[in-house]
């Protein structure tokens, strides 16, 4: 009796194991490659630079718990890697698993894992979007304005990538609002990444909800979508990487404020920037806008004693400008650096002086004589 | 090996049994409905702040109640059109979700 229950015994108890082992699906891993930035070995921490996770994560920088300390004192600044991501399906916090070393330290991560950095006076093409109302707009017709501009797409379900990020927009949209003049030297604009999907309608339906279904609130925040070729082209210029993947669309994000000429004057990236950050810079552009706006022109006649390319002056012994001040000799700012090249200490000039709120700059510089010797 | 013991040990083997094969059938709708929950609802619902434009709600006893957060009327069909069209700043998880998962994800929510 015993020999022959036995067995069975082990093959029930086998059969229990495997059933049981095969139903602990209590976490989901995600397979992660990138770059040591830096490490905490008092807390078991690792920053890693990495590429978009499938699935996922678009890529980014974050920090992860490794729980295994051995892997953490192994690792390196600089060390590539390549990891499991552990997500507990409870909501908990996510972890590295099975840190493997692939590559020594390399210096900075590859430029392939890093989207381009936007800098201030970096440009951005002019490309055809239609907004919440089917009604066309060009980024052109912003100009004028200090525009904030993210990439969301209707379906995403990370609430802390395009939700909080609309959620972001709307709070600024209501501070704005407080102040008629910021807020007409102001807008805010919203792409999608998914124009197929995110019709007019759709776009409509989701601005409203984040403006409490007011639709006045469209004047000054559009929520856009643009022909596919378009949305590559702007993607490239905002420096931003997106895929699309089982319906969803894998993407890293950038929050960029553009000047009141139409080109990048300030950009966040990631899902990290602080609203404050952003409100303030929108509410100092504009403040230049209206300041350009309500700018005085005069015109300035003298000869330049000093030319600094450094700090983009000139000085120039000028006589007294009609209106605005007396004859004296005083430094300048140059709007266009280009015309600097041209221009020596001794060049009998004449030009516009362009006063705007607190700045003040020449433009349109002409020479009339230049200097003994110079051609 | 007495009698008694060798019905004790198959009942438990039994228990067990009944146990593990509960836990991950493929087509139980419990579980498939509360690995869809824990992946696609949880993070959003479990009550954290997370700094949006509007908290989303518990959605322990959805179907107890009379009426959905929205003020619709606590019915499958209310819920499966919200998972489906989204509410407000929920996002649409049409094309995303299949009938089935719809259907699990549903029958969950009325046993929480």
């Amino acid at each position: 009796m015993r020999n022959r229950i036995f067995p069975f015994f082990c093959c029930a108890l086998a059969a229990v194991a495997i059933l049981v082992s095969g139903c602990q699906k209590s976490a989901k891993r995600y397979h992660l490659k990138g770059q040591v930035l830096s490490k905490k070995n008092a807390t078991n921490e690792v920053e890693v630079k990495h590429e978009a996770i499938p699935n996922f994560m678009p890529a980014m920088t974050m920090t992860y718990k490794v729980p295994d300390s051995n892997a953490v004192q192994g690792v390196q600044p600089g060390d590539a890697i390549e990891a499991d991501v552990v997500v507990p399906t409870n909501g908990g916090d996510y972890w590295l698993d099975d840190v493997v070393i692939t590559n020594g330290p390399q210096g900075p991560i590859k430029a392939a894992l890093a989207p381009r950095l936007l800098m201030p006076g970096d440009s951005i093409p002019d490309v055809t979007l239609t907004n919440q109302d089917g009604k066309t707009l060009h980024l052109n017709q912003l100009k004028g304005k200090a525009v904030l501009v993210s990439f969301i797409y209707t379906r995403c379900p990370q609430p802390t990538f395009c939700p909080r990020t609309s959620s972001q927009f709307a709070f600024i949209q209501d501070e704005l609002a407080k102040n008629p003049k910021d807020y007409e030297k102001t807008h805010l604009l919203s792409i999608t990444l998914d124009p197929s999907y995110d019709t007019a309608p759709v776009l409509k339906k989701y601005g409203l909800a984040y403006m409490n279904n007011d639709a006045s609130g469209f004047v000054h925040s559009d929520f856009t979508s643009t022909a596919t070729s378009d949305l590559s082209k702007l993607a490239q210029a905002f420096g931003l990487e997106y895929f699309q993947q089982d319906n969803q669309i894998v993407h890293s994000m950038n929050t960029v404020l553009l000047g009141p000429d139409g080109n990048v004057a300030k950009s966040w990236e990631g899902n990290e920037w602080k609203t404050g950050d952003a409100l303030a810079a929108l509410q100092e552009a504009a403040h230049k806008a209206l300041a350009e706006e309500n700018a005085k022109h005069y015109r300035l006649k003298g000869s330049i004693t000093a030319v600094n390319k450094d700090k983009l002056e000139i000085t120039v012994k000028h006589s007294a400008i009609a209106g605005y001040m007396a004859a004296m000799t005083m430094p300048y700012k140059v709007r266009d650096s280009k015309a600097l090249e041209t221009l020596a200490s001794g060049d009998q000039i004449h030009a516009q002086l362009t006063v705007a709120g607190d700045d003040s700059y020449l433009e349109n510089i002409v020479v009339d004589k230049h200097m003994q010797g110079k051609n | 090996m007495t009698g008694l013991k060798l019905t004790a040990i198959s009942l438990a083997l039994a228990a067990m049994l009944l146990l593990a094969t509960g836990c991950s059938q493929p087509g139980n709708a419990s579980t498939a409905g509360h690995e869809l929950y824990q992946l696609h609802c949880l993070e959003c619902h479990e009550g954290k702040n997370l700094n949006l434009r509007k908290q989303p709600p518990k959605l322990n006893g959805l179907f107890q109640a009379k009426a959905l957060p929205s003020g619709a009327p606590a019915t499958d069909q209310e819920v499966r059109k919200t998972i489906v069209e989204g509410r407000g700043i929920m996002p649409a998880f049409d094309q995303r979700l299949s009938d089935k998962e719809i259907e699990d994800l549903v029958k969950y929510l009325h046993t929480i």
